[in-house]
């Protein structure tokens, strides 16, 4: 009896070792393209991976200690914020812009609404420093980790020793970012022939390869290109997207196209949260495209959709709802790290 | 005979050692010809002053030629300056390597500004990444002046941007054959008068970084 429970917990010391050299091999189904992201400047492991998620909730990293990537990244909502239009950061100050869902990061050139980032790598530099977001800047947040005896142990684990650079910071909250990722929706399971559309689904499928697929591309549903899809200017923000950051006449009113995955947790929709029902979204297109100089050719015509066809439309949008990546455990907010702070027993193949 | 194989590896490592040339470059910042202290006012005109709290700026992938061929290009790519308190470059050089020109680049190249977050004198949390658009500040230059219309008199010169048409790297060669190497940096050149009362801020990258960036570069001077 004793010697089973001996063998039982080397065993467990063994499987906890290898968790913390061990390599993570990016994971993706058959029918995604090959990501984009470099991993070979930043190759995924367990420790790594495990530090990036404490930072990423971690109120540490704004000045007053009251916001973390969380608050405005949710897991439950495919890591958007729901209910807000536009995001709230520290000391209540609204942002212009809604946040959009974390996921299938991998795959992404350019990163915010009007693609000012070019890599995963250095997007955290801009909430950071954002005075409506979390209003601190790098060098503050990595003297504070550098006093912290949680993140003493977290960077001695995934570095093999306790410097904090800034350089470490943000690849280790790349690397969690890139293990977001969405692919067990319903109509990922017909890809794989694991089940079948409905009759409904399938005319709506019809209808989206038709009338959105040029933009929203499958299988991730977004060519994360940019495109002016026709709204009309708030001028209480006058956002007018890429010019803002090229100067390029040709680029007002292009946003980066959204992914189409996982809508039903990601409301309010587009770069402002102007529209909260999928419902109005289709109104958009079908009635509402505002013509201008930039605006997308498959959209200079409206869209026509008979009643049914935009119910059949919005069927299949919802098998793009992924319930198993929304609910999934290990993405979210990591007690046992948090936790075992004192103890400094942290179970880092517990991810 | 191991240890007189100890003794001869000794010898050649010694050998190596003392055979590698030792090159420096220091950066002097000068004010109409007196070194330029930042933080200490200087007269701009009769009434108006202006006092340099921030220079920093990347001085990247160095190279020396000799009768127009690269014969030796430093391996470590990006250094960044901050007068403040580090100013000179050190370099090791190959033993008997001879030549006739240095050349450098003021800023950073575009891979340094598209791949992602960098280790060394790259790593953002020195302050010189915009962190609402990507890229590298390759310039930064602050302070304040009685003729700077804002909030306490302040200017800042944030300059930068890799993508055309608003590229702000900058290349300088020097004919030059010394492993001791000044140069003095005129920011009085750059900041006079009209410059200050006309520009208090440039936070991005445009024509304007362009045309600064310009002016940096045409400041550098060697002196001999
Ligand atoms: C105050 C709310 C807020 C906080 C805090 C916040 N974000 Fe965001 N996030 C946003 C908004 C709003 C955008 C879109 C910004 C834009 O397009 O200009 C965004 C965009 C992003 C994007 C780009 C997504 C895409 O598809 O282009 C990533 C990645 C991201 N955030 C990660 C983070 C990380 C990591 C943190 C913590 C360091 C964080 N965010 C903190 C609101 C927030
Ligand atoms: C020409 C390219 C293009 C086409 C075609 C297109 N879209 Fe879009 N779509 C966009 C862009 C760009 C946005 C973001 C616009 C913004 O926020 O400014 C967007 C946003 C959306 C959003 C909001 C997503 C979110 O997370 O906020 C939905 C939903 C959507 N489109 C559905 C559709 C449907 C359904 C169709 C087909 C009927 C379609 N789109 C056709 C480019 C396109």
């Amino acid at each position: 009896m004793k010697k089973q429970v001996v063998v039982i917990l080397g065993l467990v010391a063994i499987i906890t070792l290898f968790a913390f050299v061990a390599k993570v091999h990016f994971l993706y189904p058959k029918h995604f393209p090959k990501p984009i992201y470099n991993f070979n400047n930043n190759k995924l492991t367990e420790s790594k991976i495990l530090l990036g998620k404490a930072l990423f909730y971690d109120p540490i990293l704004s000045k007053d200690g009251s916001i973390s990537c969380s608050s405005c990244h949710n897991s439950y909502n495919a890591f958007a914020h729901t209910d807000h239009e536009l995001s709230h950061g520290i000391n209540d100050q609204i942002g212009f812009r809604n946040a959009p869902a974390l996921f299938n990061l991998a795959w992404q050139q350019h990163f915010m609404w009007d693609g000012a980032i070019n890599h995963l790598d250095m997007q955290a530099l801009a909430p950071i420093n954002h005075p409506k977001e979390m209003g601190e800047n790098l060098l503050d947040v990595v003297i504070k980790l550098q006093a912290s005896p949680l993140y003493k142990t977290l960077f001695k684990r995934a570095f093999n020793d306790t410097i904090v650079t800034g350089e470490r910071l943000l690849k280790a909250m790349s690397q969690f970012e890139l293990t977001l990722i969405s692919a067990n929706s319903k109509y990922d399971k017909v890809m794989e022939k694991q089940t079948d559309f409905t009759e409904q689904e399938k005319s709506g499928y019809t209808l989206f390869k038709q009338h959105c697929n040029s933009c929203h591309t499958e299988p991730l549903f977004s060519s994360y290109g940019f495109a002016n899809n026709g709204l009309p200017v708030d001028t209480t923000l006058n956002d007018y997207g890429k010019l803002n950051i090229t100067q390029k006449s040709e680029d007002s009113l292009m946003f980066k196209i959204p992914t189409l995955r996982n809508l039903s947790y990601t409301y309010p929709y587009m770069h402002d949260g102007r529209f909260k029902k999928l419902y109005e979204v289709l109104q958009h297109y079908t009635k509402g495209v505002k013509q201008s100089a930039t605006l997308a050719h498959q959209l200079k015509n409206n869209i026509t959709l008979s009643a049914n066809q935009k119910t059949d439309l919005l069927a299949f949008m919802l098998t793009l709802n992924d319930s198993v990546f929304v609910f999934n455990p290990n993405h979210r907010y990591p007690h046992q790290v948090f936790n075992s702070h004192q103890t400094n027993k942290i179970q880092t193949n517990k991810l | 005979m191991r240890f007189v194989f100890t003794l001869l590896l000794l010898l050649f490592i010694n050998v190596i050692i003392v055979k590698a040339q030792h090159a420096q470059i220091s950066f002097i910042p000068k004010w109409q010809n007196q070194v330029l202290e930042l933080g200490k006012y200087y007269p701009l005109s009769s009434i108006d002053s202006v006092k340099v709290d921030v220079v920093k700026f990347y001085i990247t992938n160095i190279s020396f030629w000799k009768q127009g061929k690269q014969v030796y290009a430093s391996p470590i790519k990006y250094h960044l300056i901050d007068l403040e308190n580090n100013t000179v470059i050190k370099l090791n050089l190959p033993s008997k390597l001879s030549y006739d020109t240095i050349q450098f680049f003021i800023g950073t190249d575009s891979v340094a500004n598209s791949t992602g977050a960098k280790a060394g004198d790259l790593d953002p949390m020195y302050g010189m990444y915009w962190a609402w658009q990507s890229g590298y500040i390759n310039v930064k230059i602050e302070g304040s002046s009685s003729v700077c219309k804002t909030r306490k008199n302040a200017f800042q010169y944030h300059l930068g941007g890799y993508l055309s048409p608003n590229q702000t790297l900058q290349q300088l060669a020097f004919a030059n054959t010394s492993n001791n190497i000044n140069i003095a940096i005129l920011i009085d050149s750059i900041l006079q008068h009209h410059t200050l009362i006309n520009t208090t801020e440039v936070m991005s990258p445009s024509v304007h970084a362009v045309k600064y960036m310009q002016q940096f570069k045409q400041s550098f001077q060697l002196v001999r």
